[in-house]
């Protein structure tokens, strides 16, 4: 055959041409890396974080600011130093040991984000909305408006509004990311999904008799997951009883949505729902009964 | 053919692949390499000096420009961390970290929140584009003289320096320069040329026009972003204006005289500015609904005036802004009746503050400022925006419970000013001298 006639002679060629480029000038690599990372010296709250996240989780918990981690597109600022260390512990006592506690460090260790990095304020968009957190590949947890922390750190409400439901839907689309959850979720209240108008009326204050559980749900699929499974977990079941009673006619639709979510979580990640809201919960309460202090950095 | 062109490509191949190489590099080492070198030398020039360094730090995006600010900075040696001051807040330091990297070259990182840094960096609703402010510089140049920024939002460029005296010192004096300075206009000669101007003081704008005859007639004109110095005002660069060149300017308090080499200028005071003095005695205060008496208290360091009257059970305090020669009502937490205790409510303090159209309060200096009728004889003050946020409106002043780690609670329930909430907005509100036999 024609084609296997050729193929010798185009062995020949390479060869000819291998040799030929052999004979060329030898040179010297540069031993050295030409990659650079900035030189920073290790504080206090460093070893802490070595010995907390880095060490135990293999998690990178970034404070100090990077402009290449950071969303171009937003004025973004630094986290403040003392604020970032009660963020620390925020994560690591809502968030990393609540999943070692239901789910085994195993599970935090495989699925739980291997970056966080903070900066100051909320990234602002132009349309009066603010970003308050993103997760990305599944790898990296970004949160914003750390510098706020000491305002909201007494309330429950506030805490999760701004912060931890933001960790807990963030890492939901982790999961997601890793395992995809069932379409039938989407077929619920497919024709609801409104993008970026989710923040103007009537979305914004009758997403609940829409079937869905907050005004964000209705940007898309993926947050309406996220939403359902962080509101879900943050809040106490006297308050879910409430909003959905609130909720009217909608509520039907979003108790379908939450039994894919319960069924996802169960067969997906072995996870009970309901325990990981108890745990939430009291873990919630400790932080704002002062059990836990955050500000100490001693390595125990 | 086939077989044609499956030859000649091959002899390219051959052929291309016998070279010699033959680079000269222009440089000894590797641009890695020279970057950390210029990282690992400039760490320790920051360390060097026993004062630390000042910079003059320029302020400014598209859309606004702030002029320049004088700061301290006193980098450790160990750790990462500096300490800033500024001419803004003498009272107080924050420190925070550094780091050198490089990404366009090397680059000067403040990488946690510092209160006087990133001040100008901070988003909000109103600026999502924050005001200007860069914490993140280019090295340009460097040495034991001069260290010169670049910064990476703003473009602008912030100079470094060495301090020869203490940073407390040095910002507390030019701090008090910054409060004796507060000429708003100007006129004189550039070259032989007559011009007259503005000075925005807050902004640190300096704009300059030249004077003709014919007010209609096209008249040239330049803004310059200037910084306080120990003599006068530094131009943000040099510029060329009406064949002279402007750098820098020397000021005289005494007769309030700007001159350089080919420049004299003359400057004025805010035609409407009164002095603190003026300002004692009792008024009717008017507004929306009505009217109410106050009485004009001095106080001891003589920056503000006590207004008995708003309440029955507790008194505001209207600030004197010596660049403007008014009053000011802004922000603050509200005093029981003759004393300096601040009212609370359980854990709640009570504040006074101005509330936007946005339906968010001023915390940050926005609020009213009085503006004279320019009347010796019946002399009214009307309230107007005070200009501190120009995108902050507000006809509203409302008391209301703050809570230190909550913020904003809910409206007091123990107080109310006046007769009902004070609303005013512009023309309709005034502070009127009760009596006229006033001075």
């Amino acid at each position: 055959m024609k084609t296997k006639a050729i193929l010798p002679f185009q062995v020949i060629v390479l060869l000819v041409a291998g040799i030929c480029a052999v004979g060329c000038q030898k040179e010297e690599l540069n031993p050295n890396s030409v990659i650079r990372v900035a030189q920073t010296q290790k504080n206090d709250f460093d070893r802490w974080l070595d010995v907390n996240f880095n060490i135990p989780y293999n998690i990178e918990f970034k404070y100090r600011y990077e402009l290449n981690e950071s969303d171009l597109n937003y004025f973004t600022i630094p986290a403040e130093y003392d604020c970032s260390i009660m963020m620390a512990h925020l994560v690591k006592y809502l968030c990393v040991e609540t999943y070692d506690e239901v789910a085994g460090i195993t599970f935090t260790r495989t699925y739980f984000p291997k970056m966080f990095f903070l900066t100051g304020e909320w990234e602002y968009r132009n349309n009066g909305t603010i970003i308050l957190g993103t997760a990305e590949g599944g790898k990296k947890i970004f949160l914003a408006g750390v510098n706020l922390l000491p305002e909201y750190i007494n309330n429950v409400e506030d805490l999760n509004t701004y912060y931890i439901k933001t960790i807990h839907h963030e890492f939901t689309h982790i999961l997601n990311q890793t395992k995809d959850f069932p379409v039938e979720f989407k077929a619920i209240t497919g024709s609801g999904y409104v993008a970026d108008s989710w923040n103007e009326e009537p979305y914004e204050s009758h997403h609940l008799e829409y079937g869905f559980i907050t005004d964000y749900s209705q940007y898309s699929e993926d947050e309406d997951f996220a939403e359902m499974l962080s509101e879900y977990i943050t809040h106490t079941p006297e308050w879910w009883d409430r909003t959905m009673k609130a909720a009217g006619d909608g509520a039907a639709s979003i108790m379908a949505k939450l039994d894919i979510v319960r069924s996802y979580m169960a067969d997906a990640f072995d996870i009970d729902l309901d325990e990981l809201r108890r745990t939430v919960n009291r873990r919630q309460q400790d932080i704002v009964n002062g059990k836990v202090d955050l500000h100490d950095i001693t390595i125990k | 053919m086939k077989k044609l062109t499956f030859f000649l490509m091959s002899a390219v191949v051959v052929l291309a692949s016998s070279c010699l190489k033959d680079q000269k590099d222009y440089f000894d080492k590797s641009s890695a390499e020279r970057l950390q070198e210029v990282q690992e030398n400039l760490r320790a020039l920051l360390a060097d000096n026993q004062y630390g360094w000042r910079i003059e730090y320029f302020i400014g995006n598209t859309e606004q420009d702030r002029g320049g600010k004088n700061l301290t900075l006193k980098f450790g040696k160990d750790l990462d961390t500096v300490c800033v001051r500024s001419e803004e807040f003498v009272d107080s330091s924050f420190t925070s970290h550094f780091k050198l990297t490089g990404d366009d070259g090397p680059v000067l990182s403040f990488d946690t929140y510092n209160g006087i840094l990133h001040k100008y960096a901070v988003p909000s609703s109103s600026y999502y584009e924050a005001r200007g402010g860069d914490f993140e510089f280019l090295i340009i140049d460097y040495s034991p003289e001069k260290i010169v920024l670049k910064g990476k939002r703003s473009g602008k460029t912030s100079v470094l320096y060495p301090l020869a005296e203490d940073a407390k010192t040095f910002t507390e004096r030019l701090h008090q320069s910054d409060k004796a300075f507060y000429v708003s206009s100007f006129e004189g000669t550039l070259g032989s040329t007559a011009v007259k101007g503005e000075i925005d003081v807050r902004n640190r704008q300096f704009t300059i026009t030249e004077k003709l005859d014919d007010e209609y007639a096209d008249a040239e004109t330049t803004t310059l972003p200037y910084i306080l110095t120990e003599k006068g005002l530094q131009f943000y660069e040099p510029e060329e204006f009406l064949g002279t060149t402007l750098e820098s300017l020397t000021y005289s308090a005494a007769d309030t005289t700007f001159s350089a080499a080919g420049v004299s200028l003359k400057g004025f005071i805010p035609k409407d500015w009164r002095p603190y003095e003026f300002f004692e005695g009792s008024y009717m205060f008017l507004h929306n609904d009505g009217m109410f008496q106050i009485e004009l208290v001095p106080t001891e360091d003589q920056e503000s005036y006590r207004a008995n009257g708003f309440g029955t059970n507790f008194d505001i305090f209207m600030f004197y802004d010596i660049k403007t020669g008014r009053l000011n009502i802004e922000a603050q937490f509200v005093t029981a009746k003759g004393s300096d205790e601040v009212l609370q409510e359980g854990e709640n303090y009570v504040i006074m503050a101005p509330l936007g159209e946005s339906g968010f309060f001023g915390l940050d200096g926005e609020g009213y400022s009085s503006a004279w009728n320019m009347r010796e004889d019946r002399p009214v003050y009307v309230w107007e925006n005070n200009g501190r946020n120009a995108r902050f409106m507000s006809s509203e002043l409302m008391l209301r419970l703050y809570n230190l780690t909550d913020g904003f609670v809910r409206d007091s329930q123990g107080y109310s000013m006046g007769p009902s909430v004070a609303k005013f907005n512009g023309n309709k509100a005034s502070l009127t001298p009760k009596s006229m036999q006033k001075r």
